[in-house]
């Protein structure tokens, strides 16, 4: 229960902290209470409702409740489904401005404009304005390379059947570009939240596996642990610039060092889990192509940007 | 432009099925004040339920997705005859009836028993409506560009992709597409929204994106404005230029919301596909507007859509709540009136 009342009370941090529509509400629903005299009674009804839901919701104690009756499966905000905030921003908003505009006369515009434009600045200011929104999906860019790539590499198997190991960036259009090819990982992996929708895991050392791929991304390959290596970061083979081990930040190396896995341990794996086909970023350089590709036991050609390791 | 045609598709077969389950619903009433906007989204219910039976029939009898998708299309057939049976004789009764109540002397209004529009269109009406119907193109120029998406959390088009695909549903994990080693819970595998949009994939011949991602969008926004036209009409009855000064706002609202996850306006443009964008902005509005014209009986058909589509564990979801709620607090004010009634009578006002 602690657990939900601190959830609740995050919760509702957050939800003020990203836009202000919940003072918007608040401030209609003052406003309907002030008139509600002039309310008719089926009205009043959706208004009591309303104001009690909005006070649970606030509240942590019944929020935490709500959030119970809405199971785990759901975040704080969704509790707000329960009030009908929008229709009663829009209620309490339309009922103003038709007293502002004597019941939208155009005449009397002199009075009914320059409020419509103050509420219309201060709804503008309680949303984003247009800015950026978090978590949404603008990388067109990035979808458009994805299915490049994977056309050619489906263009390499013209009849069998596909199980890829790559980066995130095209593990992630992967599924919904081409239903067909299976996977090394999916994208449970760094979206945590798509967890709930199977009772499936992961072995413990795929993450490492993830990690391993998306640092050849930046050219940061490890083949082979020797001993120190752990304490510097540096890859046996040598294969990593001066200048590419600059791009890594702390964090990364931190992480690198708690889930060190080598380049041979990753295609073993990927192997044994029936990987017949690994698009190594041309970042990670040649050698380390080859190497691989004398392990996983196949060819090698090359794809934009990537070394196609086949088998 | 096949998408064009299925988008038309849905909103024609909604509207008919509307007509027909509330017809049936309240064919023992006078006639009533259900408008087109009603039908559409009751129509809706009643092609969630329809999926859900074709789904559910895919997971326990194990039968193949293009079975199930036979299915749906045989009993969205079956349904459009006995819809269009209802209308029919719901027709023939309005006008019997109309032509009794005209032989005992009392005048009949135009219209049946789903009312028309009947608004005289003056200049303000003409300015609220054009304002109205730039925010709202606005929006479908967002959804058609797909400006913005929110996936995380969400694996829509890879489960439809892997339906049809494999011709089964919940064969394989559609991460990966891999056989399942531990399953998955079995009150998401009910929900039978993946499988809607993959029957309407194969029915049209489309991509699982461009229905996903686009038209199903596209139809949750036209039945969200449809919902709250009808709040409207329940909080304005006849007076045109609130009900559209209404809509223009929440117009306005879904621009401003769209900032954060689960607010209204960011599922509607963000991620209009999910089960509980469609509950949160096309159910819950409508039950509003039920509740407040005390039509419970449709009430039903929201909580049924819900469970259908939403994970809500034990089948409690936000509708029943809502209409809960809504309907104590008319017990309340009902109660409290009559108390008010029978101190007033007792003083002799």
């Amino acid at each position: 229960m602690t657990e939900y009342l601190g959830h609740a009370w995050q919760g509702w941090l957050g939800y003020t902290d990203h836009g202000k529509l919940a003072a918007l509400l608040l401030a209609a629903l003052l406003f309907l209470w002030l008139g509600r005299k002039s309310l008719q009674g089926q009205r009043r009804e959706l208004l009591v409702y309303s104001t009690v839901m909005t006070v649970c919701c606030i509240c942590p104690v019944t929020a935490a409740g709500l959030m119970l009756y809405q199971t785990r499966f759901y975040d704080y905000q969704w509790v707000w489904s329960l009030v009908p905030g929008t229709i009663v921003i829009a209620w309490g908003m339309t009922l103003f401005l038709s007293r502002q505009w004597q019941e939208f006369r155009l005449t009397e515009w002199k009075k009914g404009l320059p409020v419509t434009c103050l509420l219309l600045a201060i709804t503008l200011l309680c949303g984003s304005m247009g800015g950026e929104v978090a978590g949404t999906d603008p990388e067109k860019q990035d979808r458009q390379q994805a299915a490049e790539v994977l056309a050619q590499v489906t263009g390499q198997f013209p009849e069998g059947e596909i199980c890829l190991w790559a980066p995130r960036k095209v593990m992630e259009y992967t599924r919904e570009t081409d239903p067909g090819i299976r996977l090394f990982y999916g994208r449970n992996l760094w979206d945590q939240s798509l967890n709930a929708y199977a009772y499936d895991v992961y072995q413990k050392d795929m993450e490492a596996i993830y990690v391993w791929m998306e640092r050849a991304v930046w050219g940061v390959v490890n083949m082979e642990v020797t001993p120190g290596e752990e304490e510097t970061g540096k890859p046996g083979d040598g294969a990593v610039t001066e200048e590419t081990r600059k791009r890594e930040d702390g964090k990364e190396k931190e992480e690198a060092d708690q889930d060190e896995i080598t380049g041979e341990a990753c295609v073993m794996a990927a192997r044994e889990a029936g990987v017949n086909c690994i698009l190594l970023p041309q970042a990670a350089s040649g050698e380390v192509a080859h190497r691989l590709s004398e392990l996983f036991g196949g060819s090698i050609t090359q794809v934009e940007g990537y070394y196609l390791l086949t088998r | 432009m096949m998408w064009i045609v299925l988008l038309v598709c849905i909103i024609v077969i909604c509207v008919l099925y509307g007509r027909g389950i509330l017809g049936i619903l309240y064919w023992r009433h006078q006639p009533e004040e259900f408008v087109l906007a009603d039908c559409l989204v009751a129509g809706l219910t009643v092609v969630i339920g329809l999926a859900e039976t074709a789904h559910l029939c895919a997971v326990f009898l194990k039968i193949s997705f293009s079975r199930c998708g036979i299915l749906f299309g045989g009993m969205c057939i079956l349904l459009g005859c006995l819809s269009l049976l209802v209308c029919a004789l719901g027709k023939s009764r309005s006008a019997g009836q109309a032509v009794r109540e005209g032989e005992s002397g009392y005048t009949q209004k135009k219209g049946s028993r789903f009312q028309k529009n009947g608004y005289n269109w003056g200049k303000a009406e003409k300015v609220l409506a054009g304002l109205l119907g730039v925010l709202v193109v606005s929006q479908v120029i967002f959804l058609l560009a797909g400006w913005g998406r929110y996936l995380q959390g969400d694996m829509t088009v890879e489960t439809v992709g892997s339906f049809l695909y494999t011709d089964a549903v919940y064969e394989v994990n559609p991460l990966t597409g891999d056989v399942y080693q531990e399953g998955m819970p079995a009150r998401l595998k009910i929900l039978c929204l993946p499988s809607l949009y993959g029957m309407l994939c194969r029915i049209f011949a489309l991509d699982p994106r461009t229905v996903v991602w686009m038209v199903v969008p596209l139809v949750t926004l036209v039945c969200s404005y449809g919902a709250f036209s009808c709040v409207g009409r329940c909080l304005f009855p006849g007076d045109g230029k609130k009900v559209l000064c209404f809509l223009a706002v929440i117009a306005l609202m879904l621009w401003a919301g769209a900032y954060w996850f689960g607010m209204d306006g960011f599922g509607l443009l963000y991620s209009g596909w999910r089960g509980v964008v469609i509950r949160n902005l096309v159910l819950l509005p409508w039950l509003v507007s039920l509740c407040l014209r005390r039509k419970w009986r449709a009430v039903l058909l929201c909580v049924a859509a819900e469970s259908c589509m939403v994970w809500t564990l034990y089948g409690l979801g936000v509708c029943a709540f809502v209409a809960v709620g809504l309907a104590a607090c008319t017990w309340l004010s009902g109660r409290k009136q009559y108390v008010t009634h029978s101190a007033d009578r007792r003083k002799g006002r």
